[in-house]
Order: C-alpha cells, then structure tokens, then sequence
C-alpha cells in the first residue's frame, strides 16, 4: 500500500509541476511581434532563395535597389534616382547616400556591382540568374553612381530589379565567405538577423541605423508551424499576434473572436487552365471552343460554394494592379446554352473527348482537388469530358514544363515583379512554359512588340490591347485570382497592401 | 552474445547494400528534382548546367556507382533545397524526434501494459469490455484530429498546456500523448492475450495453489513471462514512432525528422530522402538488435536456441 501511495504523490507533483510551468506565461514583451507562418526558409543566404515562402526573411533584412509600396507603385529604395538613355539599353542609378549594413559597414557602388556578379555566379546558382542575363555590363562610376547596360531595351528593368536582386555586403563576404555569411546574413533592410533554428523560428530585431522609417517594435520573431488548424490555435491563444495563410473554413471562428481580426490580400496570383492546343486539328485551335470552354465554367459559384468567397474572379492573363489591367473587361459570365452554341458552330454539338486534366495532387494547394471536380462537371454539361488526373506535384510539374502531351492542366502563375513582361516573353509565346498555343500569332507578334516600349502610358494603353485579345481569343480558361487569409491580433495594425503578400513587417504597428 | 553480434552486423551490410538500390531506384521513378529548382524561365542551357553541376545528367548507374563510394567515405550528398549536408539536417532534428518517441514509448508502455495486465486478469469483465472499447478507439482515431482536439481543449478553450513547437516538459505534454494514443492501444491488447495466455499455464496455477499471493502471481510469474511478446511489439512500435512521427510533428510545429522528410519527398531533395531512409532503417535495425538481446535476457531459453 505504501507503494502505492507513494505512486500516486509522484504523479501528483508531477501533475503540478506541469500545470505551473505551463500557467506561467511566456514572457509577453509589447516590444515585439509574432508571427506565425507555414513553411521555412530555405536559405538565409537571400540570393539561394527560390520559393516565394522563403520571401519573408529577404524582404525583411535586405533591399534592392527600388522597393513595392503599399499602392504597388515601385519607390526608390537604395538608389534614390534613375534614369535610362533614350534608347532603353543603358540605365544609370544614383545611390542613397548614408547607408549601412548590419555589420556597420558603408553601402556603395561596389556592392551593386559584386552583388550583381554574385547573383549570376553559377557556383551560387541563384534562381534569378536567368532573369539577369540581359544586363551585358555594370559599371561604377563612383561611389554612388553606377550604370547598367543592357543587351535589348527593357522597360520592366526596374521591376526585375526589386524582386531579382538583393544587396548583398561585397566587404563583409569577402572577409568571412559564402558559408558564414548565410550563417551570419547581413543586409540593409529595417530588421537585422539575430537567430534561426530550423523549422523552428527565424528571430530578427530592429536595425537601429536604418536609413529610412524605423519599425516601431524591437522583436520580430516567424514561428514555423506548417498546420494551419495550430498557427490559428496559437493566434487564438495569444501566443501569436499574426497568423499567415489561415484556410478560408477558420475565418469565422477568428470574425467571432473580439480579441483578433482577419485582414485579406489580393495576390496577383493567377489559377487557370492551360490548354493544349499544339496537336494538329485539337479542338482547341478553334476560338469558338476555347471561348465556349470559358462561358461554360460558373465561377461564381466556385468562388462562393468552395473557395468561402475568398477569390476574384479573373477576366484576361493579369491581374488588377499590373499593367494591362482593364477594368472593362469583363469576366466570361456563366453561359451554358451559348458555350453549347458556340461549340456547336465550331462542329461539336455533341461535344468531344478533352483528354485529360492534369493537376497535383497535395494538400498545397488548398481545395484544388474539389475545383478541378467542378471545372470537370461543368464542362461535361456542354459536352465536353476530361478525366481528372492528380500526380505529385514534381510530376505535374515536370510534364506542364516539358510540354508532355496532355488535354487540359492546372496552372497558377504569380507575377512577382508586377509587370506582365518578363513573363510573358519567357512563357506566353507559342509553345512557352505557361502556353501550349500557337492559334493566335497576332499574340506572339505583340509579345515581341512590348519590349521596346519605354513610355510607361503608351505601354499600359498596349498592354491593355494585348491582354483584350488574350481575353477575346483565350489561350487558356481563366478562373480567379487568389485571396490570403490572416489572423491578427486586434491591437496590431498592419496593412501592406494588396499584392504584397511577403510579410513585409516593417510597417507594422503594435497597439494596446 | 558476440556470435548473435557478428552475425547481426553481416547482415547489415547486406541489408544496407540491398536498402541504398532500392532507394536510390524508387526516388528517381517519377518527377525530376531540377524543374523544382529552376524557375520557370529558366531555359534548356540552364537546365542542362544544373544537371552537369549535380551530377544528374549522368546515366543512372554512374549515379547510383558515385552515391555509393561517397557514402562510403561517410558523405551523402547537400540537400538539393537547403544546400547544407543532408546528413547534418537529419542530424539536427534527430533530437527532438528522439525526445518525442522516448516520451510517447513511456506513456504507451506504461499505460498500455497496466490496462493489459488488470484486462487480462479478469478477463470479459466490465473492466475489460471498457478497455478493449478504449484501445478500439485508440486504433481509430485519427493522430490528426486527436492532435487538434487536445490543442483545442488544453491549449485554447482551457490554456494550461502550449499548442505547439519545442520547449520545456510542458510542451511535449501534448504531442507525447497524441503519438502514444495508437501505441498504447496496440501494447494493452498484445499485453492482454500475452498475460491471458501464461495466467492459463500449469505454472501460475501451481504458484496460486502454493498459496503464493495474487499480486506477485500477477506480477512475477505471469508478467515476466508475458514480456517477450510484448517487448517484441513494443520496440517495433517504438520504431515506427521515431520514424512515422510525420503527422505528430506537423500538428504540433515539433521540428523533428518526420516533416523534414515529407518536405523533401515533395522537393525530390535525392540526399536527404536517402539519409532518412538509412537512417530509419539504422534506427530499426538498431531496436532490433536490442530487442533480441532484451528478449535473451528476460527469456534465456532463446538464447540457448530453444523455442520458449
């Protein structure tokens, strides 16, 4: 019996032991910031970064040259002033003056330059090289003024700029090498680097000698918890004052909480339906088929039955903020009975067999499994049948890039730089990677135009035609653009504003 | 004891050899590692530099031949997402996997065997019926609501325990109990026919008729006797634990070796899926081999070769 009881004494301290170390609170400091968010950085190294989650830590502790405003216009960020020759292929920077790395040494024209040249070294491999390739030569002609030039004219330089190229210290990674400096990163943005354990935390502070406006909180901490259902659980709980990427379903749970708040986010992100029309005598080349695949979708009612409203339905291949964007053009409206007219003046009034619509298959993606089944059913009551296929999402990836036969694939495109150029030379022209269309080649001929087109008005009012074709002739079914759901703490303020969905933090304010 | 040691590691040779084939086949039967790293525009020169730089334009058994005598020199490759040596990756997390399975092992074997052991001892009673109820919810329960429910309940409506991430005692509260939900059902069944079956033999029977009291009846004759299956069951558990702790660690923000390796079968991260495989399979091989020299040590009659 004494054993017993002596069991049960044991179990009890251990019970409160527990119970206090919890009930303490975790030292609450109002001079920092938590965030929760699903996935790790992969490198603290900002030019090794590839995927866009990995983004948070670049935009946070390094600047490019021009930086996104809230309202999506670029701003000068460490160059204060540019200027291009007037036939587009030289383009010389003026630099902020005054600015310091982390390690307090001085920002100058060199480390544009050896941050240029880091960039495109292959034994770094940076992701972004390829979008570099266009600038022949860097030259310094001072310490504040440096001048790029390019092989073609190209008017979305400064945007490929701000998301491609990250300043990096030349002095501080000649001195201490590759290596330690993704162990020690240093850069010049509002936050410096403190401490990361891996899938754990990144831990920043505020950089005290920022050139611009200071953030107004010391601490900022990115917890990593890649379950949604648990960042909301840590947001309810306080441990938290963000929570990034919530599913659309826990948005009310939070709405009916007093103590949080929900923000959204326009993406400039793009689902849509590529489709393969390179076969000769495809269905597909035919206008009228691509149109009538379009009027056949409701979208609406994805949106609304599956997606809790969280989405915006999509018109032509951009998105609202960038340029080309026309607010007169309007999205495909649910039409069936003309989508079945349509087909039937093109020859298929009893339908025709569509081949496959290829799509991953992980959780990723949130509800693209039960979309792809509705886009299907959809178009089988006009007639038109595909059979959904889901692959792994390297798979699907690697088909969709290597041009693998298929009828139909998911696609989802994220303009990062805002500008519709680079990617539109790159994978909108007949055969690119986002297009397996060759129907239409007034579309390719204008793709080409755009380059040479410096002046910004005359650029948007040509954008603006070619994404009205792209929407009159679609090379594709247009779907929607995605929203992102956070959860905040009612006393944090914190609104980067649509488009900007990389956690840029500096702005943010912590109330009481 | 050294024979049982000499043969065990031959074995692993030929296992390990048999295992890195295998492997090595299965990670490159679909999707390709480079369209993942590249960015889209990335052209063919890209492609085709990137494939020279990692050795993957080479045919597949020049590959695997280069895998082979690097790991033999103990180097098996740099994660092709995270550019650092798989095998510090894996390292890194090994802890915290560790500390998670050891807990929720401890809680499964604990529990799992007292609610054995008192099921078995009256057998088809009430008491029984209500475990053997527990454990089949135990079994059917998914880890991951399981997970969620308990952050829900202890961790938001009633804030005594942390929701997540790696800490102090109080944070392994939670995903201990959550890992440990399908173990302890499985060990408090096994227990029980185990403890069953011995309470039936003329040796229990002879000690009770002896006058021998209940409790050491129970404790020393039958359940020492029991053990041998139950440890048998229990190290595989525990094994399947350290590696299968995926969901677990995902719920609770744990950093451990299970998401690691989800994250790399996503990112064809070649290198560290195989460091994950050999090492689960050392970490297998390893609880293995103790079991059996557990085994030998409660039940000596193995050891002199002879069927208990």
């Amino acid at each position: 019996m004494l054993a017993r009881s002596r069991f049960w004494a044991v179990w009890a301290l251990l019970v409160v032991s527990l119970l206090i170390s919890a009930a303490v609170p975790a030292r609450v400091l109002a001079d920092s910031l938590r965030v929760a968010i699903g996935e790790d950085l992969e490198s603290t190294d900002p030019q090794r970064i590839r995927g866009a989650a990995s983004r948070f830590f670049q935009v946070n502790v390094f600047e490019s040259l021009y930086r996104r405003e809230a309202d999506g216009q670029l701003a000068p960020a460490l160059a204060t002033r540019s200027r291009m020759s007037p036939d587009g292929r030289r383009v010389e920077f003026t630099l902020r003056r005054g600015v310091r790395f982390h390690d307090g040494g001085p920002f100058t024209a060199r480390d544009v330059k050896f941050s240029l040249d880091r960039a495109r070294d292959p034994s770094i491999g940076a992701p972004g090289a390829a979008a570099l390739r266009n600038i022949v030569a860097v030259e310094v002609l001072g310490p504040y003024r440096v001048v790029f030039t390019l092989g073609k004219p190209d008017a979305a330089f400064l945007s490929t700029l701000e998301y491609r190229l990250s300043i990096v210290p030349e002095q501080y990674i000649r001195r201490v090498g590759d290596d330690e400096f993704a162990r020690r990163p240093v850069g010049t943005g509002p936050f410096r680097f403190i401490s990361r354990s891996v899938n754990e935390e990144v831990r920043l502070e505020r950089f005290d000698s920022y050139w611009g406006s200071k953030p107004s909180f010391r601490t900022l901490v990115f917890r990593i918890v890649p379950e949604p259902a648990s960042r909301e659980a840590l947001l309810e709980r306080g441990d938290v004052d963000i929570a990034a990427d919530l599913p659309f379903e826990d948005v009310d749970a939070i709405r009916k909480n007093p103590a949080l708040k929900v923000m959204t986010l326009r993406t400039n992100e793009r689902t849509f339906i590529k489709i393969n029309a390179l076969h000769p005598h495809s269905p597909l080349d035919d206008t009228r088929v691509r149109q009538a695949l379009n009027y056949a979708i409701d979208k609406r009612a994805i949106i609304d039955g599956l997606l809790n409203g969280f989405a915006v339905e999509t018109a032509s291949g951009v998105t609202q903020g960038i340029a080309g964007y026309d607010p007169s053009v309007k999205p495909y409206p649910y039409d069936p009975a003309k989508a079945k007219t349509l087909l039937a003046q093109a020859g298929f009034a009893a339908g025709f067999d569509g081949g496959e619509l290829l799509f991953p298959g992980t959780d990723r993606v949130p509800k693209l499994k039960d979309v792809m089944e509705a886009v299907a059913a959809f178009w089988s009551d006009v007639g038109v049948t595909v059979r959904l296929h889901a692959v792994e999402y390297s798979a699907w990836l690697a088909a969709v890039s290597r041009h693998r036969a298929y009828g139909f694939a998911w696609m989802v495109r994220h303009e990062t730089t805002w500008d519709p150029e680079e990617r539109l030379l790159a994978h909108d022209r007949c055969g690119g990677f986002y297009s397996l269309f060759c129907a239409n080649p007034e579309m390719d001929r204008m793709i080409d135009g755009a380059a040479v087109l410096l002046d910004p008005r005359a650029r948007q009012a040509y954008f603006r035609r070619f994404f009205r074709l792209f929407h009159d002739d679609p090379p594709e079914v247009f779907l929607y653009e995605t929203v992102q759901v956070y959860g905040l703490r009612r006393a944090v303020q914190w609104h980067p504003g649509d488009g900007n969905v990389f956690l840029d933090l500096s702005s943010a304010r912590i109330g009481k | 004891m050294v024979r049982l040691m000499i043969a065990r590691a031959g074995q692993l040779v030929i296992y390990l050899t048999c295992l890195t084939v295998v492997v090595f086949g299965l990670t490159r039967l679909s999707g390709d590692p480079l369209v993942l790293l590249l960015p889209p525009n990335a052209t063919q020169q890209d492609y085709d530099q990137l494939a020279r730089r990692m050795g993957l334009d080479r045919p597949l058994v020049e590959q695997y031949v280069v895998f082979a005598r690097d790991l033999l020199h103990g180097d098996i490759g740099r994660s092709y997402k995270w550019g650092v040596p798989a095998s510090r990756l894996l390292l890194e997390r090994l802890p915290a996997t560790l500390e998670l399975a050891a807990a929720a092992m401890g809680i499964a074997t604990v529990l799992g065997m007292s609610a054995g052991v008192i099921a078995a001892i009256r057998p088809d009673s009430m008491v029984d019926a209500v475990f053997a109820g527990l454990a089949l919810v135990g079994q059917s329960i998914p880890v991951f609501w399981l997970g969620l429910m308990l952050i829900l309940v202890f961790a938001v409506k009633w804030p005594v325990l942390p929701v997540g991430g790696r800490g102090g005692l109080a944070h392994l509260v939670l995903p201990a109990i959550t890992l440990s939900w399908y173990s302890t059902a499985v060990v408090s069944r096994v227990t029980r026919s185990s403890m069953i079956d011995v309470l039936h033999s003329d040796y229990v029977k002879l000690a009770r008729i002896k006058g021998v009291p209940e409790r050491v009846v129970v404790l020393r004759h039958a359940l020492r006797n029991a053990l041998v299956p139950i440890v048998t069951v229990s190290s595989l558990e525990f094994a399947i634990l350290l590696s299968g702790a995926v969901v677990t660690e995902t719920v609770f923000a744990w950093p451990g070796v299970g998401s690691l390796v989800v994250e790399a079968v996503l990112a064809k991260d070649y290198p560290v899926i195989e460091a994950a495989v050999l090492l689960v399979s050392a970490v297998f091989f390893t609880v293995n081999f103790f079991t059996d020299l557990l085994c030998n040590l409660i039940d000596p009659r193995l050891a002199a070769g002879r069927t208990p």
